[in-house]
């Protein structure tokens, strides 16, 4: 009993250091939360979710037909397009000068070899300073091309049907170019009412489909994970400055045991880690409106088994160097990898096959995992017991060779 | 002279020092190599994203099913698609929470049925479903282009015959007894291969103004990224280095020799600027042998850029750690930037979707205009003129930081 | 006539409310060996700051070999050499790494840089393990390099802090033999230390500061008069009741001049202490207490700073 009693005062004392020292903050709070929001938006790529911007792409107009024109009519009618045309070296100069995004060029002879059912390829400069918008806009354009394309494919689908009829033969018949132009109207028409649609959406358990921005839904848990770890580690770490220091040798010659020792920092490192990742949950939620509060037994498995998992590596860390100073180098090199390859810095679905099965492999994976599938998919508590469970083993292995190794003098 | 003298001093001691190494040169290697990866540009120009496990559940017992299925089995798409059949939907939709699949394409029941014409030429309209993994960004956009490709040609088919149907009806007085063969010779045409729904007719020619054509090696950002993130990390602890030999009492050991205090001064920031400089220069040669990266046409600008870019970060380490009470909030300080900076400043990601405020604290970092250079020299391919901003902003960092860090010193250190 | 190589007159430092150092003045003549001696605090080391350049002095001023520490701190810097009490070397670096880098710092170079590197290793006795990284050395060998950094430029007049702090007493020897064998080939050192037998060892003449201020300064035997023929008799006694009451008593015996307790110990100034012994303990059984110890020892330089200040040296 009075081993714990001494447990607990060993525990208490790192809380009360730690909370007395300024720079705790800096990093368990404020810097996660700066690479939180810079991240976020960046990753989101536009400063405000709520409106889609609206790119400017110049069409320089040379078609002798009336494609071109139609062309512009239905490029601007994208919700995120704003098509006009323009003289060629006045597209140029905008371009250059970063106002639009993108210049189309139609040539001369697109009416007459479209209607030909030829292949025309048409000129599309984008500025690189701007590889989003020009991304953007040159799907809106490909799929206004396609819609385009697909009339006069109808059109002339038509028109070889009726001369498989050997329509034009007979008295009476329509002129084939006439027919042509009858066709391609009636094509459009046809287009207004396709037979088939796509419907899409997201599988998740979220109620109400809430308006996340996409950015800190992988920013807000992606640094919590790294920030912790650095939290955390260098926390358990701290035992290594106590060796250092002395502290630790005098303990060692008071009536305390190794357990009560090691227990007392390891649960105080603990709770401080809750108590950070905690935060940073409430402050994503309340600041980025990242939904952390679908399942609170969810999220509160997850912090512990994350918590408890991390403090265990500290440990084991804390174990394998032999200078306190040589932690910084390691976690720098520990955990820098660890959070890339297990997602926390850019999304794993991105990553290669191999990549992806490496990160099954990693603590970081598994919480990623567990507190994407909360914020995200609407996890309750049973579907994340998985992940919580597999960072809880990691933890056990971790802390018990970390234990075994741990050099007290 | 003796100025030159202790910036060698230290610039030799920081190299023989494993840990320092481990910081300066080996985390932004591995972590460059990690990003490689994880970007999947190191093998060569594959596609970064493959086998994107979907799950078709095709209820449909028509033709436009199997349509469905055969495309998405195609060859032209099986790097991209690994596809798997399965019949319940909801156990399809299961797995994607389960984080196996990214995404369920179903075709419902009776879905040719609906919406092939009949011999009326009456058709109704169905929906083909698709659901995504919430989690993944990307991979949903890409299987959801292709589904809408799919529906696209089927739709234009269908429209198609349909309109072939109505136009040649309208003539059927004229045609009399040929129409009778209407409907056969649409089912020809539409199998013909005269029906082109693979390459439409009009498509791109995309060029980029300033680049050569070929994409963006992601090393081309991120080594020159880690480079300046490490950068301002060696910066900030050569500088400390100062308050160090204050505490170990060489400092004022070498106030006592003949050496005048600005001498001292200067040869210490000189140190972490030569150390920088040599940091930066190993990563970016080891870099360019590991990597294959690419650092554009324009040497002199090259040299330019990394000369004021690490003469800009060991002044403004050299500052704050003038103005830092001691040394362990110089070293509080010091990572604390040196970590803002990387996110706000471009080392992470590209700067070009920020806007408003957080784009105004961007260009007030060394790392912003550092990276704006780089990514000119290399990605847009200038020379010394295209890159005239960021050095004279970054030159103006360092003269402006140096000076006060020398007088703040001076200050600090002649009592 | 002898040449003064330093002459300090009437130093001060002030800091905003410390007055550390408040008008020390002495001389040291070519040759000698100089010891300032005081408790920890007294002003040495601000002392010793203000005659290597390295603290402006509040009012007076110094002069080395004829150069002012105020006026002309280069010319200065150039003839005295420098042993601060901390170990003020480069871990990372070797040993003759260190004493290369630091000789180039005195203007040494090529030839003759390398030259004084050999003999100053010589010196210290670290010859065969100049090419080992100072952090590697012991506290001895860390500290002999530490005095051969200040010997590099062959300096007119070596400053010593307290050389001797934190190590073992066969290291000390091997400093003091040191100290003593570069005075005999000429050098000039001034000394400070807290330590009294090290004072007494080395110098010929002797400072004893105390609260920023010189309280005395002579030879070893000119100091020892200070206190007369009066030896220092220490007696450690319980069961006094009444202590004033017996100091009292004590200090009004025939031949001592002053008493004093120091926790449970009595401290007297007595002539000839020997021949009153057995007043001193009738005067203490009297009081009521009983003797448990007794020692007694010739006038000394300790005797002399308990005589001056009424504390002992040591804190």
């Amino acid at each position: 009993m009075s081993q714990l009693k001494k447990l607990l005062q060993i525990a208490w004392l790192y809380l009360y250091t730690t909370y007395k020292d300024r720079s705790t903050l800096l990093w368990g709070l404020a810097l996660p939360l700066i690479f939180t929001t810079v991240l976020g938006v960046g990753m989101q790529g536009f400063a405000s979710s709520d409106e889609p911007p609206t790119w400017q792409l110049a069409v320089v107009n040379g078609d002798a037909g009336d494609t071109g024109a139609q062309l512009i009519a239905a490029l601007d009618a994208h919700p995120s397009l704003a098509a006009y045309a323009a003289p060629a070296s006045e597209a140029a100069q905008q371009l250059a000068d970063g106002d639009i995004a993108a210049v189309l060029t139609l040539p001369a002879e697109l009416s007459e070899n479209l209607l030909a059912g030829e292949h025309t390829q048409l000129l599309f400069e984008t500025n690189v300073s701007e590889p989003r918008a020009a991304q953007v806009v040159e799907q809106a354009v490909l799929a206004a091309l396609y819609e385009v394309s697909a009339s006069v494919e109808i059109a002339n689908t038509s028109l070889r049907v009726a001369e498989r009829l050997e329509l034009f033969a007979l008295d009476g018949a329509p002129g084939e170019g006439e027919y042509l132009q009858d066709g391609l109207a009636a094509a459009r028409q046809a287009q207004e009412d396709q037979p088939i649609s796509l419907q899409t959406s997201a599988v998740s358990r979220l109620e109400e489909q809430q308006d996340v921005p996409i950015g800190f839904s992988q920013a807000s848990p992606g640094n919590m994970v790294i920030f912790s770890m650095f939290f955390i580690v260098y926390g358990a770490s701290s035992i290594l400055l106590e060796r250092e220091q002395g502290t630790l040798r005098r303990l060692l010659t008071m009536p305390v045991s190794k357990l009560s020792i090691l227990g007392g920092k390891l649960l105080g490192v603990f709770i401080a880690g809750v108590t950070q990742i905690s935060l940073l949950v409430i402050v994503g939620q309340v600041a980025f409106n990242v939904p952390w509060g679908q399942s609170p037994a969810a999220l509160a498995a997850m912090i512990v088994a994350f918590a408890f998992c991390i403090t265990s590596m500290g440990m084991l860390l804390a174990a394998l160097v032999r200078t306190y100073a040589q932690i910084d180098a390691m976690s720098m090199m520990l955990i820098l990898p660890l959070a890339g390859l297990g997602g926390a810095m850019w999304p794993i679905e991105i990553v290669p096959d191999f990549m992806q099965k490496i990160a099954t492999y990693l603590p970081t994976g598994w919480a990623m995992r567990g507190f994407q599938d909360i914020i995200i998919r609407g996890f309750g508590l049973a579907e994340v017991l998985p992940a919580a469970g597999v960072l809880v083993l990691f933890g056990v292995v971790f802390l018990a060779l970390g234990v075994w190794r741990f050099k007290y003098e | 002279m003796k100025a030159l003298q202790i910036a060698i001093k230290d610039t030799l001691t920081r190299f023989r020092d494993w840990k320092a190494l481990a910081g300066m040169l080996a985390a932004p290697l591995i972590i460059s190599a990690l990003i490689g990866l994880a970007f999947g540009d190191l093998g060569g120009d594959e596609a970064p994203i493959e086998n994107i496990p979907v799950v078709l559940v095709n209820l449909d017992e028509g033709e436009l099913g199997q349509a469905y299925e055969e495309v998405l089995t195609s060859p032209d798409l099986s790097n991209l698609i690994a596809l798997e059949s399965m019949q319940d939907p909801e156990a399809a939709k299961a797995r994607i929470e389960a984080g196996e699949l990214r995404a369920v394409i179903v075709v419902p029941a009776g879905f040719s049925e609906t919406v092939i014409p009949d011999a009326e030429g009456n058709r109704g309209q169905a929906s083909v479903e698709l659901y995504t993994d919430p989690a993944a960004e990307i991979s949903p956009v890409i299987v959801r282009s292709i589904v809408e490709r799919i529906t696209a040609a089927i739709n234009t088919t269908l429209l198609a015959g349909q309109v072939a149907g109505n136009q040649a009806a309208g003539y059927a007085p004229l045609l009399g007894p040929a129409m009778a063969q209407l409907g056969a010779a649409i089912q020809a045409e539409l199998q013909s291969d005269s029906l082109n729904l693979e390459e439409p007719l009009l498509d791109l020619n995309v060029v980029s103004t300033g680049e050569t054509g070929e994409s963006v090696d992601p090393f081309a950002f991120f080594i020159p990224g880690m480079a300046v993130f490490f950068l301002m990390f060696s910066m900030f602890e050569g500088s400390r280095s100062i308050l160090q030999e204050e505490r170990h009492w060489t400092l004022q050991r070498l106030m006592t020799t003949p050496t005048p205090t600005w001498e001292i001064i200067l040869g210490k920031m000189g140190g972490t600027f030569l150390t920088g400089l040599l940091q930066f220069t190993i990563l970016m040669v080891s870099s360019t042998y590991l990597f294959g990266v690419d650092w554009g046409t324009s040497i002199i600008g090259l040299v330019v850029l990394v000369v004021l870019t690490v003469f800009a970060a060991s002044g403004l380490g050299a500052m704050l750690t003038a103005f830092s009470r001691n040394e362990n909030q110089a070293g509080v300080v010091g990572s604390a930037v040196s970590l803002v900076f990387g996110a706000l400043g471009g080392s992470f990601f590209p700067t070009d979707g920020l806007t408003g405020i957080i784009n105004i604290a961007s260009k007030l970092t060394v790392n912003r205009w550092a990276m704006d250079g780089f990514l000119a020299l290399t990605i847009q391919r200038q020379g010394l003129a295209g890159i005239q901003t960021p050095i004279l902003v970054l030159a103006s960092i360092g003269i402006v930081t140096f000076v006060l860090a020398i007088l703040a010193f001076q200050k600090r250190f002649v009592k | 006539m002898t040449e003064m190589i330093l002459q300090a007159n009437n130093l001060h430092k002030q800091y905003d409310k410390v007055h550390a150092v408040q008008g020390i003045s002495f001389d040291i003549q070519q040759g000698e060996i100089f010891s300032l001696l005081g408790p920890n605090g007294a002003g040495k080391t601000t002392t010793i700051s203000m005659l290597s350049c390295l603290l402006s002095p509040t009012e007076g001023d110094a002069l080395i070999d004829g150069h002012s520490v105020r006026t002309q701190a280069n010319a200065v810097k150039q003839v005295i050499g420098v042993v601060p009490q901390e170990i003020a070397l480069y871990p990372d670096l070797t040993a003759r790494e260190n004493l290369r880098f630091w000789g180039g710092m005195y203007n040494l170079s090529g030839a003759r840089l390398k030259e004084r590197v050999e003999e100053t290793l010589e010196i210290a006795g670290l010859s065969d393990r100049a090419n080992e990284k100072v952090e590697t050395y012991s506290g001895g060998m860390k500290r002999r390099i530490n005095i051969a950094v200040g010997l590099l430029h062959e300096p007119k007049v070596l400053f010593m802090d307290e050389p001797t702090v934190g190590i073992d007493p066969q290291s000390r020897r091997r400093i003091l033999d040191t100290v003593l064998e570069l005075n005999q080939r000429g050098l000039t050192v001034l000394y400070t230390t807290h330590y009294m037998e090290e004072a007494a060892e080395l110098s010929r003449r002797i400072g004893i500061v105390d609260h920023g201020k010189l309280i005395a300064l002579g030879t070893q035997d000119e100091l020892t008069k200070l206190v007369g023929e009066s030896d220092t008799v220490r007696i450690g006694i319980s069961g006094v009741s009444d202590t004033q009451a017996l100091l009292a008593a004590l200090g009004a015996l025939n031949g001592v001049h002053h008493a004093g307790l120091e926790e449970d110990e009595l401290v007297l100034q007595a002539t000839n202490a020997n021949a009153r012994l057995s007043q001193i303990i009738g005067a203490i059984s009297a009081g009521g207490g009983q003797v448990k110890s007794i020692k007694v020892a010739e006038p000394n330089l300790e005797a002399v700073f308990l005589h001056l200040t009424g504390r002992a040296l040591r804190d």
